[in-house]
């Protein structure tokens, strides 16, 4: 029994040094695993927020899509399959931003695209009522397209009526649940002898599928190694089962051996379908 | 010296202090993840709840349209009870009456199913539809007559009642139950009735002052009506309550320059008008090739269905649609023509173009009278396969021969003797069409004069065509009537004595009420004008425009007196130049109404006893009284109900404990207006259209 209360033996500071460093092994053990979760919640819910905005912002472009037969939609089908990031373009009765000359109409042309910074960005291009300006646009009907009066709409070039609105997506691919409950790439029902969109009469819903990384783990990766995983990521294919893509894309995310592990953890997918107003 | 004082900290209180930061600093991170969380929660839930919402809209949309489709599956049989959607929830007799107005759901309904509660009473969480919002459509007429902007609608409207829904369906409840998921509300309105301003409507040349502005396109072209784009808007009046049989003339009405902004905008591309939206100038009607040409030739193609825009461009426009009723109020706004005339607007028509009555499944079109424009024909083949007729020059003989026609049916060679009686098609010869139309009665030399007589209005010359047949023996002759008398070197029967005056068109026929120009056995006009007119059936069976389904037809059931003022205005009273006054268009207009508030039209062929009604308003001549066949004959229909459906819809629940339907707590809500159109014949939906509603 210790009696001097002036010192410790040796032994006991050996043995509280090795309690210490266990407590602090322990404890920083504990500390790593606990901010890797935390940091991957973060992350989860990152994009998850981000990915949310986006979502719910298609589902009001989507819910009042302008359907009729004589009018143009910059969609996928058999003659633009879309290799790659999926681009569309369509008039939907939504605000946008409107030319400062106002007469603003209730419909906007809405555009969905990867940029070249590989991040989903949203066109909102509000129109002006027709005929009263030479160089803002109304809505067009056919024979006029989309592609021919906006440009920008459905290439890559640059308009300022582009917005980010999902910073982490960076694959963007969408296909058609047709009404006979069939997902295709192609807005019609060949089956029903029908060869052209004709007002999307035959799409039920379309369907989106976003792969998405949150903001810090796009740091750790450049826009080349991004458009590389993108690009390796399968195309939507009518033979596919539910599922079947997020699998294919899974399995790209696996491959991809030279992005940092931090930033794969991060790579989230989601999936939803937006009805189509009837 | 004095020892330093010790440091009087318990050496103990540290370990407490570290312990409680690190209490704080996880309180900290815990509840920052749950206020997180929490969020996103709500958020997910905001989602579910408006997802739940727009399912059962949806759902109750299909209800409410099944009990229009269940309703023509009762009633097969048309009759003038039935041939209209029944109504309830109206205003009662000597109230305001609201003439787009259905139906709503009422307590007590024939459904059954409609709660006593009030779309208009709170919710537990204090939810309510505003009789304001009711009418954010204005298809209702507004209470007042001050504010411009207010849509109020008049006090004999009352709000819908709330059905409930469980999983099990809609129900009638008399007390809360858990199982409740939602409820819904709805109005029906009969958007057929009003005039599709997708097609209504022609453009005005301005003058000073802007009440005199005339025409932008011949007074001829707007008289002969035929399309409703001939329609004169500037007939409808701006007064925030409806017009009723006992309403004296309205003292304003909707504005030219109005009109000019909905058809320049509208057609801006086909016909070009000089200036931009809110400004357009049109040329003068008698401007060869100008705006009104151009309006013209659009909307006199036969074949336009009006469902589609005109593929014309200019300067990279292109013409314009309403896409729903949401941007005609838009576009009214940015016009600024006054909100009590959207009562009388609508976007959405559609019609079968066929007949109500009889055989055929496509009306036969009047354009095939144009093979007569040119004597002798140059479609020969085309004559016998439409009228039956084979053209036979005149001969200076001897024996002399006038200029005829011979009846050999449409794949005969030889005279024939009498009309078969065979089932008539779309693509019959005449005779035979009428032969299947007019009374079992009605002899073959009848049915050849009235044929006769209808070449004589096409053809561009004015000599008296006359019809041979019989068999090999002695023809007989039926007679036409033209400006001038019969030239026959051998008049064997003798022409009857010619009417005291006659009208002859020499042009091609613009609407089936010019019909009405033909004469029977070359002395007695069709009847177009009673009640029991045996010759009103073949109102129904021709047609001026040839589209299988085709907008711009209007219910002739309607009981709007200032749609009907706007399709009589400017009609042809007398041809050629003779046209209907704005006040006598209405004064006609409130007779025809009440008409057709005693008793419903089923087809076309009430036009006759419509025109009958109206009086002599137009003049009282059979051509005058007949400007009213002549402008609703083409223009209205029966056998659609194009409806407008406004329904809202409320996911939620009733908390424990709730004992009052009242206590509904409403978690999301969604509003349609579906546009849809139902053959009332069939009950084949023809179209739909949905329409979210975001305010």
């Amino acid at each position: 029994m210790r009696t001097n209360d002036d010192g410790f033996t040796l032994a006991e500071l050996l043995v509280a040094v090795s309690v210490l460093v266990l407590i602090v092994l322990f404890v920083s053990q504990l500390l790593n695993q606990t901010t890797t979760m935390t940091t991957l919640g973060h992350k989860r819910m990152d994009a998850d927020a981000g990915s949310r905005q986006l979502l719910d912002r298609m589902i009001v472009d989507f819910a009042q899509i302008v359907k009729r037969t004589d009018i143009d939609y910059y969609v996928k089908s058999p003659a633009n399959t879309e290799a790659g990031n999926d681009q569309i373009a369509f008039y939907s009765m939504v605000p946008g931003y409107y030319p400062s000359a106002g007469s603003q109409s209730p419909i906007s042309l809405v555009a969905y695209r990867i940029n070249t910074q590989n991040k989903l960005e949203r066109m909102s291009k509000g129109l002006v009522w027709s005929a009263v300006s030479a160089t803002d646009a109304p809505i067009v009907f056919l024979p006029l397209t989309i592609a021919s009066t906006w440009p920008a709409a459905t290439t890559a070039a640059a308009d300022a009526d582009y917005e980010s609105l999902g910073p982490q997506a960076f694959r963007f691919e969408y296909a058609y649940l047709l009404s006979d409950g069939t997902f295709s790439d192609t807005p019609w029902q060949t089956s029903a002898g029908h060869s052209s969109i004709d007002g999307m009469r035959d799409v039920v819903a379309i369907q989106v599928s976003i792969a998405a990384m949150d903001s810090k783990s796009r740091t750790l990766v450049s826009d080349a190694q991004i458009a590389s995983l993108a690009g390796s990521m399968a195309d939507f294919a009518p033979s596919m089962n539910p599922g079947d893509l997020f699998t294919q894309w899974q399995s790209a995310v696996d491959a991809a051996t030279g992005l940092p592990r931090p930033a794969v953890q991060g790579i989230r997918f989601y999936e939803r379908q937006f009805r189509v107003s009837k | 010296m004095k020892p330093f004082p010790s440091l009087s900290l318990p050496r103990k209180g540290a370990a407490l202090v570290i312990v409680l930061a690190f209490i704080v600093l996880l309180t900290g991170l815990v509840i920052t993840y749950f206020m997180r969380t929490g969020t996103d929660r709500q958020l997910a839930k905001s989602s579910f709840d408006d997802t739940a919402a727009e399912l059962l809209a949806r759902s109750s949309l299909d209800i409410i349209i099944s009990d229009f489709k269940q309703e023509i599956a009762d009633a097969p049989s048309v009759t003038a009870a039935n041939v209209k959607p029944r109504t309830y929830g109206t205003p009662s007799p000597g109230l305001n009456p609201i003439p787009n107005l259905i139906r709503r759901s009422l307590s007590g309904d024939p459904t059954g199913r409609t709660s006593g509660v009030n779309s208009t009473a709170d919710s537990a969480n204090g939810r309510s539809i505003s009789l304001a919002r009711w009418n954010s459509h204005y298809l209702i007429p507004r209470a007042s007559t001050s504010s411009t902007v207010d849509s109020t609608p008049v006090s004999s409207f009352t709000a819908p009642d709330w059905v409930f829904i469980t999983p099990d369906g809609p129900q009638l409840l008399a007390s809360p139950v858990s199982t409740v998921v939602g409820r819904y509300a709805f109005a029906a309105f009969d958007e057929g009735a009003l005039l599709d301003i997708n097609v209504a409507g022609f453009p005005f040349f301005p003058t000073t002052p802007a009440s005199a502005a005339t025409p932008g396109i011949p007074s001829t072209d707007v008289g002969r009506k035929g399309s409703v784009a001939f329609a004169d808007l500037t007939g409808l009046p701006t007064s925030p309550t409806v017009v009723t049989a006992s309403t004296s003339t309205p003292g304003s009405w909707h504005s030219a320059s109005a009109t000019n902004d909905i058809v320049g905008w509208r057609n801006y591309a086909s016909v070009h008008p000089a200036g931009s939206f809110t400004s357009f100038t049109f040329d003068p009607a008698a401007t060869a090739g100008g705006t009104g040409t151009r309006f013209l030739n659009l909307f006199l193609d036969p074949t336009r269905t009006f469902l589609l825009v005109s593929t014309t461009t200019t300067s990279g426009r292109t013409d314009q649609a309403l896409i729903n009723r949401g941007e005609l109020l838009k576009l009214r706004s940015a016009s600024g023509f006054s909100q009590s005339v959207l009562q009388y607007l609508g976007t959405f028509s559609r019609e079968k173009n066929r007949p109500t009555s009889g055989t055929l499944t496509a009306r036969w079109p009047l354009s095939r009278f144009d093979l007569f424009a040119t004597t002798p024909p140059t479609n020969a083949a085309g004559i016998q396969t439409y009228f039956g007729l084979r053209y036979v020059a005149a001969v200076s003989g001897p024996p002399a021969v006038g200029e005829h026609w011979e009846y050999i049916g449409a794949s005969g060679s030889a005279r024939l003797s009498a009309i078969p009686s065979t089932a008539a098609t779309a693509d019959s010869d005449l005779p035979l069409l009428l032969r299947s139309t007019l009374p079992g009665s009605t002899s073959t030399g009848e049915i050849l004069s009235i044929v006769a007589s209808l070449i004589d209005q096409r053809d561009s010359n004015s000599e008296t065509t006359w019809i041979e047949f019989g068999g090999a023996g002695p023809a007989q002759k039926a007679y036409g009537v033209d400006n001038n008398p019969v030239v026959d070197p051998s008049p064997s029967p003798s022409p009857p004595p010619r009417p005291a005056s006659v009208v002859v068109l020499n042009r091609a026929f613009r609407n089936v009420g010019e019909l009405g120009y033909a004469y029977r056995n070359a002395a007695t006009p069709l009847d177009f004008l009673t009640t029991a007119s045996t010759d009103a059936p073949l109102l129904d069976q021709f047609t001026f425009n040839t589209a299988s389904i085709r907008a711009g037809t209007i219910s002739l059931n309607t009981g709007n007196i200032a749609v009907i003022t706007a399709l009589l205005t400017g009609a042809t009273t007398t041809e050629p130049a003779t046209i209907a006054s704005r006040t006598n268009a209405y004064h006609s207009a409130q007779s025809i109404v009440t008409e057709i508030n005693r008793l419903n039209a089923i087809g076309r062929a009430d036009v006759t006893r419509l025109a009958g009604a109206a009086g002599t308003f137009f003049g009282a001549s059979d051509e005058a009284r007949k400007a009213v066949v002549r402008s609703l004959a083409e223009l209205a229909q029966t056998r659609t109900w194009n409806l407008l459906i406004d329904v809202v819809a409320q996911s939620g629940r009733y908390p424990p404990g709730a004992t009052n339907l009242n206590q509904f707590v409403v978690q999301g809500e969604k509003r349609y207006w579906l546009h849809v159109a139902i053959d009332r014949f069939t009950g084949e939906v023809i179209d739909q259209q949905l329409e979210a509603v975001y305010e």
